[in-house]
């Protein structure tokens, strides 16, 4: 699969889990204070949000590195930017999945 | 981003077309794609770190009473206006890349019309910045809601 045809998936997937994710906290469903209570984040933890939070996570990291690459090899012609990012991408990815599956 | 202007920008890079009078729309939105999409990547490492204090209710709610404050908000809300700007402009460049809505290609007659800034794809570059205005003031709104109810 392209790079472009990647970073286009990921974009769209993005705009609608980013759009579920800000709604979820915007004052159509409570209120970014009463969302960020310690109950509702429990609560959303045992719903099955994990799983959009997984995907939502997923779809970032893949987007976000694939940006940061394009932008960066524009700038470094020829380097291997893809060694230093993916260390640093794939360490954070398995960093922030641990809230998520524990 | 799109390849069309990225590959422009390289060659206009460092040359007199980026005085700030010389630029182009196009050009203008090619720019902040880049900087909302770099801007976006700084706070997601930032918003990992802070939500990965979920797990612990004390941590939890330590991070939620540091972050309530005003400035955080008003930071909050320019994020996710990039977000918005970058969203949305990822449509148009999107549609733009894979051909939709460009014109027919014609031969190269002086004086030279960029297919990119004429026609359906100005349209709807006029009409992404109209649906952001309007996305913008509705960002305004909600966040000018929390600001006003936020503990002082």
């Amino acid at each position: 699969m392209s790079e472009d045809l990647i970073i286009q998936i990921t974009g769209i997937s993005l705009l609608i889990l980013l759009g579920i994710h800000l709604f979820t906290f915007s004052s159509y469903s409570g209120g970014l204070e009463e969302n960020l209570s310690w109950e509702k984040v429990k609560s959303r933890a045992n719903e099955g949000w994990n799983l959009f939070y997984f995907l939502l996570l997923s779809a970032v990291m893949i987007h976000s590195y694939e940006g940061v690459k394009r932008v960066l090899s524009e700038y470094f012609p020829g380097k291997p930017i893809s060694r230093l990012l993916i260390p640093i991408w794939v360490s954070v990815y398995l960093w922030a999945l641990i809230p998520i599956m524990g | 981003m799109s390849q069309l202007e990225s590959k422009s920008g390289n060659r206009l890079r460092g040359g007199i077309e980026l005085s700030l009078r010389k630029v182009k729309l196009e050009r203008l939105l090619y720019y902040l794609q880049r900087i909302t999409g770099l801007s976006l990547v700084i706070y997601l490492f930032a918003h990992l770190v802070e939500t990965s204090n979920r797990t612990n209710p004390l941590k939890w709610s330590e991070t939620v009473s540091f972050l309530d404050r005003t400035p955080f908000h008003l930071g909050l809300m320019l994020l996710v206006m990039a977000l918005a700007f970058h969203g949305l402009n990822g449509i148009r460049l999107i549609l733009l890349e894979n051909g939709f809505l460009l014109p027919r290609p014609t031969q190269p007659v002086y004086p030279y019309r960029k297919a990119i800034s004429s026609g359906i794809p100005r349209i709807l570059t006029i009409f992404f910045l109209l649906l952001f205005s309007l996305v913008a003031l509705l960002i305004i709104k909600e966040f000018y809601g929390v600001i006003s109810c936020q503990r002082t």
